[in-house]
């Protein structure tokens, strides 16, 4: 096991302070989605939050560890859900403006650039160790590509009725 | 000897997606998405906590076992966990409660396969374990699925 701090310190407080502001935005927001798509708006980022940071930084490699040492501790399982505002007001302001669909790649551009400056300031402060050769710039493509199906799900979602599927999907 | 880890795991991935598609489902594509999300998130943090944490259930470190393992939990698992609650909500009596039993079985068994064939190495660990594990999996994915089947509402503002 790895150890990078024995403090409650920036990363924690960069953890909590991220998900309460998140957490605050998203209810403060006029309700723009029905509850069920909301919710899923909201699980999309925190599943891509535990799908990356449980499968490609923990097996074959590990890319990376989070926060304070490369465990699975109650902090780690706490900065994942600080992923869903992200995805929520993705789709939120996806909506609201109302974006075409021919600026679909420049919408992904500038929330992959915003996504890459946060992750920056989160490694700053110790939520992210990087290793094994990892660094910030292979989180670009990464982003690009996972806000390229965040935006496929919004058209999946949209216009989706709340109604039995039957067969096939 | 070739690695068969992957193709035989993604093998059995895609006969799970092909049982999947041609199920009847009384859940609708807000609930499949939903479930797959939480189940998802589920099933990552209880096998990572198992892996890393407690170290009971270890993960086989070479490129093929691992990736084999990661379609396992990404598809395979979730999927199968999807279609107990889709038996929840679709059928009654026998035939909810058999296919409740036969994935119960198939988790199982397929989770004894992985640790069999060297993918999963577990130690300090055995079936008692593995039961009570993914009976709690199938009781959380049902209980989320009828938490989420309670939401309602409409839309209080479009601007």
């Amino acid at each position: 096991m790895k150890v990078y701090d024995h403090h409650f310190n920036a990363n924690e407080w960069f953890v909590i302070g991220a998900l309460c502001v998140g957490v605050v935005v998203v209810c403060v927001l006029p309700r723009r989605f029905p509850p069920k798509r909301a919710v899923i708006y909201y699980m999309t980022g925190v599943f891509c939050g535990f799908f990356f940071d449980h499968t490609l930084s923990v097996i074959p490699v590990s890319f990376y560890d989070v926060n304070d040492t490369s465990q699975f501790q109650f902090i780690d399982f706490l900065s994942y859900w600080m992923y869903g505002p992200v995805s929520y007001l993705f789709f939120y302001v996806y909506g609201h403006l109302d974006i075409k669909p021919v600026f679909n790649p420049l919408y992904i551009l500038c929330w992959s650039s915003v996504s890459v400056g946060v992750e920056w300031v989160a490694v700053r402060v110790g939520v992210f160790h990087y290793q094994n050769g990892y660094n910030l710039g292979y989180s670009f493509p990464i982003y690009l590509l996972v806000q390229s199906v965040w935006l496929l799900i919004w058209y999946k979602t949209r216009d989706a009725l709340d109604t039995p599927l039957q067969r096939g999907l | 000897m070739p690695a068969l880890s992957l193709p035989l795991c993604v093998l059995c991935a895609w006969l799970v997606i092909v049982v999947f598609y041609l199920v009847p489902k009384k859940l609708s594509l807000l609930d499949l998405i939903f479930l797959y999300f939480a189940v998802g998130i589920c099933i990552t943090s209880t096998f990572t906590y198992l892996d890393v944490d407690a170290h009971t259930s270890t993960v086989s470190r070479s490129l093929d076992k691992s990736l084999a393992v990661i379609v396992c939990r990404v598809v395979t698992i979730p999927l199968l966990l999807i279609l107990t609650a889709n038996a929840v909500r679709s059928w009654t009596g026998m035939r909810r409660w058999g296919t409740l039993f036969a994935v119960f079985i198939m988790l199982t068994a397929f989770d004894t396969l992985l640790g069999a064939v060297g993918m999963i190495t577990y130690h300090h660990r055995g079936l008692f374990d593995v039961v009570v594990m993914y009976a709690a999996f199938i009781a959380f994915t049902n209980l989320v699925a009828w938490w989420f089947s309670t939401l309602k509402g409409k839309v209080v503002s479009r601007r």
